[in-house]
């Protein structure tokens, strides 16, 4: 019997110093970001962001590069300069499907503060290899380029909205947007 | 009626096709000659095109008159492209399905060049489907007839449309009309365009033709 409580106040202290060493450990990565001049802490975000929380399949998640929870920073980017982020959003990746259209136009997405498909699309690719999207569905491959993530999926709401489309669905959404070129001319054959 | 006659030709042909089989079709065209032209340069692999044909001609699921068979992917992420092949009924000029039909069942419209089944006189013994060197019949699990793309004669054509598949498709992949009419849209693509069949070798003349895409595919 005594034993036993000897035991589980082993485990207590166990517990007690895991949790003080991952509070000194999330402290150090705080200061680690700081130095580097990323000075708000991610979790603030929502303060002013509270219209957006993440409800879809990456809330919770946890994030390959740091093994914790993933934070808002983790995708958007850290911001350096909060004066300037409040003025203009500054050091931010927005994921946006304008990009696919402004980009092949423009090449200047960045001017109306929407991140390049490249920059969009390496976020993800941090954690989603393109071997494992192209099994998932081979249009991941064939979009690779021209199209954003965001241009088809959504990850703030709680369903993205191209998971689980039916199959018809899912060809209209190939129909409308290449009639749309084929209309413009875009086409091999317009 | 008509399956008292489709009842009794199942009998007749029972014995019949113990012997050669009547070679029954005609190359004469008198009047359209029918063709389509899939541009595999301009297909995206949707398949808008499939579905609008089981749509339009109410195609049981489980078989399908229309095939757009994807390759494996080219390339690595995000540098990939892909290859579509049209399978589909290549309304031949010399129909080997045609040929071995012993009641009569598979005939070519001599006005429209179309390859067709008449159901009613089917008799189910799948010679077409062993004869067809495209591998594009089955047997219909409603009406247990032979069945395959007749270029939705019965269909579309017959309202005065196009093809279901060929009104559906997005990107115009899909291009149909008569070769007889030289100043058809299919006629001038086919006489401007690289264009390739397949199997020519077997003399079957299918009137299927394909702009092929460019060695490593596609870029949708
Ligand atoms: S493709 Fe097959 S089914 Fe069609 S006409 Fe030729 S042989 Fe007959
Ligand atoms: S022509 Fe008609 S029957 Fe033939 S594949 Fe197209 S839609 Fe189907
Ligand atoms: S609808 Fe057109 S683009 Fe889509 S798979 Fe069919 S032929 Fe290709």
């Amino acid at each position: 019997m005594n034993k036993r409580i000897y035991f589980s106040s082993i485990a207590f202290l166990a517990t007690v110093l895991r949790i003080a060493l991952a509070v000194l450990a999330l402290s150090w990565v705080s200061s680690q970001a700081a130095a580097a001049g990323q000075t708000i802490d991610p979790e603030n975000c929502i303060g002013c962001h509270e219209e957006t929380p993440v409800l879809g399949v990456h809330s919770g998640t946890l994030f390959g590069a740091t093994n914790r929870v993933a934070t808002c920073a983790d995708c958007h980017g850290w911001v350096t300069d909060l004066g300037q982020h409040e003025t203009d959003g500054a050091d931010m990746v927005r994921f946006d499907s304008a990009a696919a259209v402004l980009e092949p136009l423009t090449l200047t997405p960045l001017s109306l503060g929407v991140s390049t498909i490249a920059t969009q699309n390496q976020t993800c690719l941090q954690c989603h290899s393109g071997k494992t999207l192209g099994a998932l569905h081979w249009t991941h491959d064939a979009h690779g380029f021209e199209l954003a993530c965001s241009t088809c999926h959504q990850l703030h709401p709680k369903n993205d909205p191209v998971r689980g489309l039916s199959n018809a669905s899912t060809i209209k959404l190939c129909v409308d947007c290449h009639s749309a070129q084929t209309r413009n001319g875009e086409g091999v054959r317009p | 009626m008509s399956v008292t006659r489709r009842d009794f030709l199942i009998a007749s042909t029972c014995v019949a096709t113990a012997g050669a089989f009547p070679v029954v079709h005609s190359m004469e065209v008198d009047g359209k000659r029918y063709t389509m032209v899939h541009d595999e340069k301009a297909c995206i692999g949707c398949t808008a095109c499939m579905d609008a044909c089981r749509e339009v001609n109410a195609v049981p699921e489980g078989v399908s008159r229309l095939n757009i068979i994807r390759s494996e992917p080219n390339g690595t992420y995000p540098d990939v492209t892909y290859q579509f092949f049209r399978q589909s009924c290549q309304h031949c000029d010399v129909p080997p399905c045609v040929a071995v039909c012993p009641s009569g069942a598979s005939f070519r419209d001599p006005d429209t060049g179309i390859v067709d089944v008449d159901p009613d006189k089917c008799v189910g013994c799948q010679y077409c489907i062993a004869a067809c060197p495209y591998q594009v019949r089955y047997i219909d699990p409603v009406t247990q007839a032979a069945d395959k793309c007749d270029f939705c004669r019965k269909t579309n054509l017959a309202q005065g449309k196009l093809p279901a598949c060929v009104e559906s498709c997005p990107t115009n992949a899909l291009i149909f009309g008569d070769l007889n009419d030289p100043d058809s849209e299919v006629s001038q693509v086919i006489a401007t365009s690289k264009t390739y069949r397949t199997k020519v070798e077997l003399g079957t003349d299918p009137h299927l033709y394909r702009i092929a895409a460019p060695t490593g595919g596609n870029r949708s």
